[in-house]
């Protein structure tokens, strides 16, 4: 954390952006417009909501926990936020809303894993199919679709320019919550706690609170990254998002994270994120089937982990 | 003391198994009140009409109507809503099933405890006792005439829909691009879904599979915005393709220039037709299907099979909807929920 960084360790944050440029220079070798501005343009909105989601699932990993209610968050917050742009709430509102949302949710898993003791992997699997269910009750089991006058304030946030207010917005945040992490007593707490909760807690790190505000954050940005699939979709569908957990989660393993905890960053986990949408993306330029899409990045995952592995042991 | 448990559990596993031997707990409800079930594929504001048909129905018939949509749209979350219905005991079913080929030996077995019939998609090789629904090959070639008479110089097309293991996509697609390639029709035709067509002044560029993920959709039609840059027609197979295409043509900026056409009704489709950005749409008339569907399970649980259509087929009439006939088609639409409405 902070200070110098050994050559191995560059080595190792570097890679997933290699990762990048090779498949961004095979597609584009393929398929010359996969590095055109409308090209590029789709690749980062396509990025969103993994990358928004993944920057919180990073703070969870790093502590040593897993957080699978993540999809079911997003739909969630989604719905709440297509409610409120039913409404009349208007675009601000809408965004805000959906973070309020996520953030609750995210306070119900940390007060789970650090209130009532419960394994993070058993407490987020409930709370899924808790918020998936809330998500379908709360739209009637169908899906919101505000008018489009409503609707268009919020769908300018992931529409028109490479610089779309949500691809900023989402920079920004990146590089907060990278300083918060690397830079802040709060990260440091969080990287002793994944490396080992029982000497963290002999430490004095208050582990209890920490967990609940790490699972607190992570609730926070699948809010946003919900919203931003409400605004690409321009309506709440509270079947959306079903297994992106699991794609947040191979962002930040591939960005170099261990699931045993200790290890992860967060430009590791956006890079990990933009790496998954260009393969998807190249590919349906180029015309591969979906499925070798999915098997691509199945691949991509266990050889990330692979190659890591390596790497630690020479 | 251990015997006596013994004892019980046997009995208890005894009677479970003759109740489900003996189909106890299932068939008509106290007082001989026929309950039927009506279930569609997935969720999505075009099954809200069919079931406003089959609600009709309920009252009309003096049947007991459960209608259910299963969420996610999935092959496994569909088998898991049919047998739930079965142990809470119904007496006949409709279902658009998600896969007719591969559910055919489900729905055999389905066949075999309560009457089946189905609707929208249909399972020919099953032992369902009739098909409700449009010919979807016929509606295919009247979206396709819709995007030609748009293109009349013809152009690259792109094709979208949900997925292709499902019948009435297959053949949707198969009458879509027959029609804007000029052959003569053929219902059992059956292009690979990567095969290079051309003919006619038209080229089909692609046909893109989302699995019915709504994010997926809108993705499949940038990408494809992006690689083919003359492309000159879109085609949404399913009700929320084209809006999902619309959505990809704003971002891009390029409505208007790219044709598009549609099936069935969404509302988003709707008001692109009254506002010229999509070319027409080809309405299934859902509230048909829930309608014939209720009117016919009510009937054959009765005991009377003289309803059902010759040939095992009820083909309804899709609705070609243009700016032409739009304020019609809005008003009949809504009527029809509203009669549907408990």
């Amino acid at each position: 954390m902070g200070g110098r960084v050994s050559r191995s360790e560059l080595l190792r944050r570097l890679a997933p952006l290699c990762a990048v440029g090779c498949v961004a220079a095979l597609f584009h070798a393929l398929e010359p417009s996969f590095l055109g501005q409308a090209n590029l343009r789709n690749v980062l909105v396509q990025t969103l909501p993994v990358a928004l989601a993944a920057i919180g699932m990073t703070f969870v990993i790093v502590s040593g926990g897993i957080d699978l209610s993540v999809g079911s968050q997003m739909a969630l917050s989604g719905v709440v936020a297509a409610l409120v742009a039913d409404s009349g709430g208007g675009a601000a509102l809408a965004v805000l809303a959906a973070l309020a949302t996520g953030t609750l949710a995210g306070l119900v898993n940390g007060a789970l894993v650090a209130g009532a003791r419960i394994v993070p992997f058993v407490a987020t699997l409930g709370t899924m199919g808790v918020a998936r269910g809330l998500a379908k009750w709360l739209a009637g089991e169908q899906t919101v679709v505000p008018s489009p006058e409503e609707t268009a304030p919020i769908e300018a946030l992931v529409t028109k320019s490479l610089t779309a207010p949500a691809v900023l917005g989402t920079l920004a945040l990146a590089v907060l919550m990278a300083l918060a992490l690397r830079r802040t007593v709060f990260g440091t707490w969080t990287y002793a706690l994944g490396s080992n909760a029982e000497t963290a807690r002999l430490c004095g790190i208050p582990v209890r609170r920490l967990q609940l505000a790490v699972y607190g954050l992570a609730g926070a940005f699948a809010g946003l990254a919900g919203a931003v699939v409400f605004a690409r979709l321009s309506v709440g569908d509270p079947t959306s998002s079903l297994g992106a957990e699991l794609d947040v989660i191979a962002a930040v393993v591939i960005g170099g994270a261990s699931l045993a905890g200790g290890t992860g960053t967060i430009p590791g986990a956006l890079a990990g994120a933009l790496l998954m949408a260009s393969l998807a993306n190249g590919c349906n330029l180029v015309g591969v089937p979906t499925f070798v899409q999915e098997m691509l990045i199945g691949a991509l995952l266990v050889a990330a982990v692979a190659l890591d592995r390596l790497r630690t042991r020479a | 003391m251990h015997k006596t448990l013994h004892l019980v559990s046997i009995s208890l596993a005894a009677f479970v198994a003759l109740c489900l031997l003996s189909g106890c707990g299932g068939g008509s409800a106290p007082g001989g009140t026929v309950r039927v079930a009506y279930m569609s594929n997935g969720v999505d504001p075009f099954w809200d009409v069919a079931a406003a048909g089959a609600r009709a129905a309920e009252k009309e018939f003096g049947v007991e109507v459960e209608v259910v949509f299963p969420s996610p749209g999935t092959i496994d979350v569909q088998r898991q809503k049919v047998q739930d219905l079965l142990v809470r005991g119904i007496d006949g079913l409709a279902i658009s099933p998600i896969d007719g080929t591969n559910m055919t030996p489900f729905l055999d077995e389905v066949a075999g405890r309560v009457k089946l019939i189905t609707h929208d998609s249909d399972a020919p090789s099953s032992k369902r006792l009739c098909f409700i629904g449009v010919d979807n090959y016929a509606a295919g070639r009247a979206c396709g005439k819709l995007l030609r008479e748009a293109l009349p110089n013809g152009g690259q097309v792109a094709l979208f829909v949900g997925r292709l293991e499902q019948d009435n996509a297959r053949k949707r697609r198969q009458g879509v691009i027959d029609e804007l390639l000029g052959r003569p029709a053929d219902p059992t035709r059956n292009d690979a879904a990567d095969a290079s067509l051309a003919g006619n002044g038209f080229t089909i560029v692609a046909t893109r599979t989302d699995d019915f993920v709504a994010t997926q959709a809108k993705s499949n039609a940038e990408d494809i915005l992006v690689k083919y840059p003359d492309l000159a027609g879109m085609v949404g197979l399913f009700a929320y393709n084209a809006p999902a295409c619309l959505e990809a043509l704003r971002g891009a900026g390029r409505v208007g220039g790219v044709k598009v056409a549609s099936f069935d009704e969404q509302d988003a489709t709707l008001d692109a037709i009254a506002a010229g950005e999509v070319v027409g749409t080809v309405s299934q008339n859902p509230y048909q299907y829930g309608y014939h569907s209720v009117r016919i399970l009510a009937a054959l649980c009765r005991g009377d099979s003289s309803v059902l259509p010759a040939g095992g087929v009820l083909g309804t009439d899709p609705t070609v909807v243009t700016q032409a006939n739009l304020a019609q088609v809005r008003a009949d639409l809504d009527a029809a929920v509203a009669s549907g409405k408990r």
